[in-house]
């Protein structure tokens, strides 16, 4: 297996856990969050600068996700009476204030230039090996986050949360706690995104403002349709095709030789193409979400 | 004072006629169209080839509107009515999707660089302590004609009536006998025509580039959503306050609640100071400050 082979599967992993985060709020629950992202970049930059402070990565990736379910936990609180385009609109702000915050409070973030975290997460390893531990953490961490989100949405909660997207006010009826559903898929969620932030600011060693643009969400939001809204499996093969088609993109632009100034265009026009495809034709994704059916004389 | 009047009034003029198109398609069609802000860029670029071909300026204008509201309605007979079937939530991540497109497909063509009309270079005129050009004076009263003649369109004849009545009542106005599906074309070509219009004057007062649609997502979604989604007066105002807000944040001096003699915020918090204003008007109105089930049309 090459090198840059192992550096798609890491990443593909990596978008995995974002996938299942967002999945886990917008395709179980319902909340149209278009701000993932930010959640994402929270646990990125907690692992960049509690590295720069001199703390090892445990610490690093705590402490993101942490914040991050706080951060999580508030904006489910403050959305809690939003309608689904309201709150897509919302987050969607709530992540741009975040960004324009990153950028422009250099002497913490290192502003628009980005932030490097200098500890590496397998010091005795190098090369090849390091690669394929780091394989193995974030495949093993995305794993650990589907058994998780798995175990939460087959128990009563799952229940509690479809049905608040399915049906709010049969759920209000019910004497469900509506505003502690959102809080808690809001702060699950969160701190999903932020332990992958976490990984990919260890791995790649660097975060910056401009991996936190909006277009990051909207990719994230395309591996959940792709791979099938309200299934945490179809979060997981989403990303990896969507990453997948990402890296074709590259290829393709060599095959076609257009100039590399235009990779970027081609690389968003594949994947809105692949979206709008989707939604029009499958817009339950390739593994649509399985709804056990409760017999009701039991 | 004059000076932070009229740069309230040149920010509003940039989102306005954007902001009113996607609102008022809105009450329509039910789900925030998020590809509205590039038809201002597909407005924008078309009006800059035409007048690459010689054409007079107003003429580009008026073209490029025709044109983008053309396509407007053709992505929404063909995309977005098709995803609305599914639901306004499928229809709304249809409409980013579809940005996406529209957003590579002017990258491939025009280019990463900004452009710009090829226009004399304006003297500003002074005006009461206050500096603004010719350009500027035009455009502002472009967009004021253009928001008149449209709130007397909506307001003084059948066919506003019709539409404000497939707003508020989307059943009742077909049993009335009413078109929903004209009212929900022409409605859809104007917003695409308004937001060309935007688009173009963006560009004839400063310069524009393949992101413009992205760059406008958020101060033209958060104008229509704290002046109430749907609601024409409400996006007018929205923009009025947005634009208030931004040039108010980064023209005060807060050395006052320090004791410094100069507090400035940093010009790049302009943008954030608007989300602001998006996020507290969602808390304490979740629908908007002017918005309103159903009223009397």
């Amino acid at each position: 297996m090459s090198d840059f082979l192992l550096h798609i599967l890491i990443v593909a992993a990596i978008y995995g856990i974002a996938s299942i985060s967002l999945n886990l709020q917008a395709g179980v629950t319902g909340l149209m969050n278009f701000g993932q992202i930010a959640f994402f970049g929270i646990g990125g930059y907690a692992a960049a600068m509690s590295s720069q402070a001199g703390f090892s990565p445990p610490v690093g990736i705590l402490v993101g996700v942490v914040v991050a379910a706080v951060a999580g936990a508030l904006v489910g609180r403050l959305g809690r009476n939003l309608d689904a385009e309201y709150w897509a609109i919302a987050t969607l702000g709530i992540a741009e204030i975040f960004r324009i915050v990153l950028i422009n409070e250099g002497w913490a973030t290192g502003g628009a230039g980005g932030i490097s975290s200098g500890v590496r997460l397998f010091p005795s390893l190098e090369g090849r090996a390091e690669l394929l531990a780091m394989l193995a953490l974030s495949v093993a961490g995305m794993l650990v986050c589907f058994a998780i989100s798995r175990r939460l949405t087959e128990r009563q909660f799952g229940r509690m949360l479809r049905l608040l997207r399915e049906q709010p006010d049969l759920s209000v009826s019910f004497g469900h706690d509506i505003v502690a559903c959102k809080v808690r898929a809001m702060a699950i969620g969160a701190a999903i995104a932020a332990f992958g932030g976490a990984l990919s600011t260890y791995y790649i060693a660097y975060i910056s403002p401009g991996d936190l643009l909006p277009f990051s969400t909207f990719l994230i939001w395309t591996m959940v349709i792709v791979g099938g809204i309200g299934n945490h499996k179809g979060a997981m093969l989403g990303a990896f095709v969507v990453q997948f088609i990402f890296v074709g993109a590259l290829f393709l632009k060599d095959l076609l030789g257009f100039p590399s100034e235009l990779a970027g265009a081609l690389r968003m026009m594949i994947v809105g193409i692949l979206l709008l495809a989707f939604l029009m034709v499958r817009p339950e994704g390739a593994i649509p979400e399985r709804l056990r059916k409760i017999d009701a004389q039991n | 004072m004059m000076q932070f009047i009229i740069d309230t009034l040149l920010r509003s003029g940039d989102l306005m006629l954007v902001t009113l198109g996607l609102s008022t398609v809105y009450a329509l069609v039910r789900f925030p169209n998020m590809a509205q802000t590039e038809y201002a860029t597909i407005g924008a670029f078309l009006g800059l080839l035409l007048a690459g071909l010689g054409l007079p300026l107003w003429l580009c204008v008026l073209v490029s509107a025709l044109l983008t509201g053309g396509i407007a309605v053709l992505l929404h007979r063909y995309a977005f009515a098709r995803l609305l079937r599914s639901s306004p939530v499928i229809a709304m991540i249809g409409s980013m999707a579809v940005a996406m497109i529209i957003r590579s497909a002017i990258q491939a063509v025009a280019g990463t660089r900004s452009q710009r009309f090829d226009l004399p270079i304006d003297v500003p005129h002074q005006f009461m302590g206050a500096m603004i050009t010719t350009t500027q004076i035009v455009i502002l009263a472009v967009t004021a004609l253009v928001i008149v003649a449209f709130l007397l369109l909506l307001f003084k004849t059948g066919l506003g009536r019709s539409m404000r009545a497939v707003a508020a009542q989307p059943e009742l106005a077909r049993a009335c006998g009413i078109s929903s599906e004209r009212v929900v074309d022409i409605i859809g070509f104007l917003g695409g025509a308004f937001a060309a219009i935007g688009g173009t004057l963006l560009a004839i007062g400063s310069q524009v580039h393949f992101n413009l649609g992205q760059d406008l997502l958020l101060p033209v979604f958060a104008a229509a959503i704290v002046g109430g989604l749907g609601s024409p007066i409400g996006a007018i105002l929205g923009v009025l306050l947005l634009a208030f807000v931004e040039t108010l944040v980064t023209n005060l001096n807060f050395g006052v609640l320090t004791g410094d003699a100069f507090l400035y915020v940093p010009l790049a918090y302009g943008p954030a100071a608007g989300f602001c204003l998006l996020v507290i008007t969602l808390v304490f109105r979740p629908r908007g400050l002017f918005h309103s089930e159903s009223k009397r049309v």
